[in-house]
């Protein structure tokens, strides 16, 4: 258990001759990692109402049998790239924001190790986002095969193919050097005393998300890169005219995959293993377990890929393995929801907005577990495969999960971002609108999967109508919830209550003992970890 | 645009030592993740 504290103080007194640039100019040529970490977290704000309208538009759609407001094309249009937005564009930019901003405040160093390269990182995004959503507007629409991009549906793209393809590439290449970056700094920028059993939790899920990143986007990159030669250059990798197997893509994109639903969830554990201490006002119940079962989970993540693909057909041992490697995801997973429970028993609790976030994340990411083993279930699966049931069991993981991991990290450190306390009442206010709305939107997903509504469709049968406007009213819902964080969040920048250095009650970590706002340079002298 | 002040993460290395060791990671890794994308698109390329 990271028991640092520190000594040195010497966290503020160069600012006067090292404050940021002033202007635009200061946000396009930052290398400041509280800079890059603002405009990691801004960008995916906004990335996160791009997705979310297309969500909108999707379930506007789904709220009567019938099409109503647009046609199927477009409508497959919007599914994929509501994901791919929602994953390269939102949430996986918010993690990195976190990480940008706390990894270096949290091992004591005074930056990134790399501070260009992060600079670099960034600013791909935008463009790399750019060109994905431009590719909306281009001769025959955009992706409309799913985020999986299975060959050969995706091949019938029109002109927005390679585009979608470079921008993959392009976020790729972000998420690559940004990994890079954080496990180069964790690794060498620790405080002298700073062991890696005393890291914070979220450094050390950090520091096995970039692993993951680094093992698993260039596989994607392979498997789009040969997607785009299949297409343009004669190659027949996956097409089974030319002696290629469409299938074999499948399986390239699930390695890629499988390993990135941990690299999306993982920051998440992280942050919710600051909070629960925070505010149950006790230390991580089973630090070193905590850690184990962290690397477990990314170890696990690569032997599980072929879950997604039961009913592609494989061998019956194939299916075992699978099945089995999938389900012992369950026990690292269940030791963490364990120590997270442990860490609340008998604690001081007091239940601020992080803390509800962190609640309500441990509640309803469990519930996503929990479908997610009985999908592992081969024979189920045969039966659960591609319906709403799959999009029931991901968004909980990925909604309530992920997304409420990232929320609740935004309001535990705002204070400590902006100098100012944010409105806890409407703070809880947005954390109980989006708890209903979330289950409102997801829960009667499950029905209609179990009752055979296949996902990725504009139109259904009529016997499904009830659940799904029911959803499509959790989703506007939710969607409107999101209008008041951002309001929490202009307000807290704006001004309110000063924040104290250590803002919670005593809370653990190198970060509280720099003042709020915290200096733009922190830490040009190292602290001494006891 | 001057690189972040570095401090060492060992008692007794000097920034030299650190910012060496800062880049060789950065590069090992870097390596790997081409290795990463060439390898499975060679691999590929040997069963279609």
């Amino acid at each position: 258990m990271s028991t640092a504290t520190t000594h040195g103080h010497a966290h503020d007194h160069h600012d006067d001759h090292h404050g940021p640039a002033k202007g635009l100019m200061r946000w396009v040529t930052t290398t400041n990692h509280k800079d890059i970490g603002t405009l990691y977290l801004v960008f995916a704000l906004v990335m996160l109402f791009v997705g979310g309208a297309m969500a909108l538009i999707i379930r506007l759609e789904l709220f009567q049998p019938g099409l109503q407001f647009v046609n199927p094309d477009f409508f497959n249009q919007m599914t994929t790239m509501h994901a791919l937005i929602m994953v390269f564009g939102m949430i996986m930019p918010a993690f990195v924001g976190f990480a940008n901003w706390m990894i270096p405040m949290m091992i004591g160093a005074p930056d990134m190790a790399l501070p260009r390269l992060n600079n670099w990182s960034f600013w791909i995004l935008p463009f790399a986002s750019g060109i994905l959503v431009s590719t909306l507007f281009m001769d025959g629409g955009g992706p409309a095969g799913g985020w999986t991009l299975y060959p050969p549906l995706v091949l019938q793209t029109g002109n927005a193919f390679p585009f979608a393809i470079f921008a993959v590439h392009l976020l790729g290449m972000s998420s690559i050097m940004g990994a890079i970056n954080i496990i180069v700094t964790i690794m060498n920028m620790r405080a002298p005393g700073m062991t890696l059993l005393k890291m914070p939790l979220f450094v050390w899920t950090w520091l096995i998300t970039a692993y993951l990143l680094i093992g698993a986007m260039p596989v994607l990159a392979g498997g789009v890169t040969m997607l785009l030669t299949d297409q343009f250059f004669g190659t027949s990798f996956f097409s089974a005219a030319g002696g290629g197997d469409p299938v074999l893509f499948q399986h390239i994109f699930w390695f890629f995959g499988h390993p990135e639903v941990y690299i999306i969830i993982l920051p998440a554990f992280g942050i919710v293993s600051q909070i629960i201490p925070t505010f149950s006002r006790k230390p991580l119940f089973g630090y070193d377990s905590m850690v184990y079962a962290t690397a477990s989970i990314g170890f696990l993540s690569y032997i599980v890929w072929a879950h997604h693909m039961f009913t592609v057909g494989m061998p019956l041992a194939g299916m075992m393995f699978f099945m089995l490697s999938t389900m012992l995801i369950a026990i690292p997973t269940g030791v963490k929801v364990f120590n997270w429970l442990s860490t609340m028993w008998r604690g001081s609790l007091t239940f601020e907005t992080p803390m509800l976030f962190a609640i309500g994340f441990l509640f309803l990411f469990t519930i996503g577990g929990f479908s997610g083993l009985m999908l592992a279930i081969t024979p189920a699966d045969f039966q659960y495969h591609d319906t709403y049931f799959v999009v029931a069991h991901f968004h909980y993981v990925l909604v309530p999960g992920a997304l409420f991991g990232a929320l609740g990290g935004a309001y535990y450190w705002l204070p400590k971002w902006t100098g100012h306390m944010y409105d806890e009442t409407l703070g809880k206010v947005h954390f109980w609108m989006s708890a209903i709305f979330v289950n409102v939107t997801f829960f009667p997903q499950h029905f209609l999967g179990l009752a055979g509504m296949p996902r990725r469709i504009p139109d259904y049968a009529t016997q499904f109508a009830d659940w799904n406007m029911v959803s499509s009213i959790g989703a506007f819902g939710f969607g409107f919830a999101q209008l008041l964080f951002v309001y929490v969040v202009i307000k807290c920048v704006r001004g309110g209550k000063p924040a104290t250095a250590e803002v919670w009650d005593n809370p653990e970590g190198l970060e509280w003992t720099v003042p709020s706002p915290a200096p733009y340079h922190t830490f040009d002298e190292a602290p001494v970890i006891k | 645009m001057a690189a972040a002040p570095r401090n060492p993460s060992r008692p007794g290395d000097d920034d030299a030592v650190v910012a060496r060791r800062i880049r060789r990671t950065a590069w090992l890794l870097g390596l790997l993740a081409v290795v990463f994308y060439v390898g499975f698109i060679a691999a590929t390329a040997l069963r279609s």
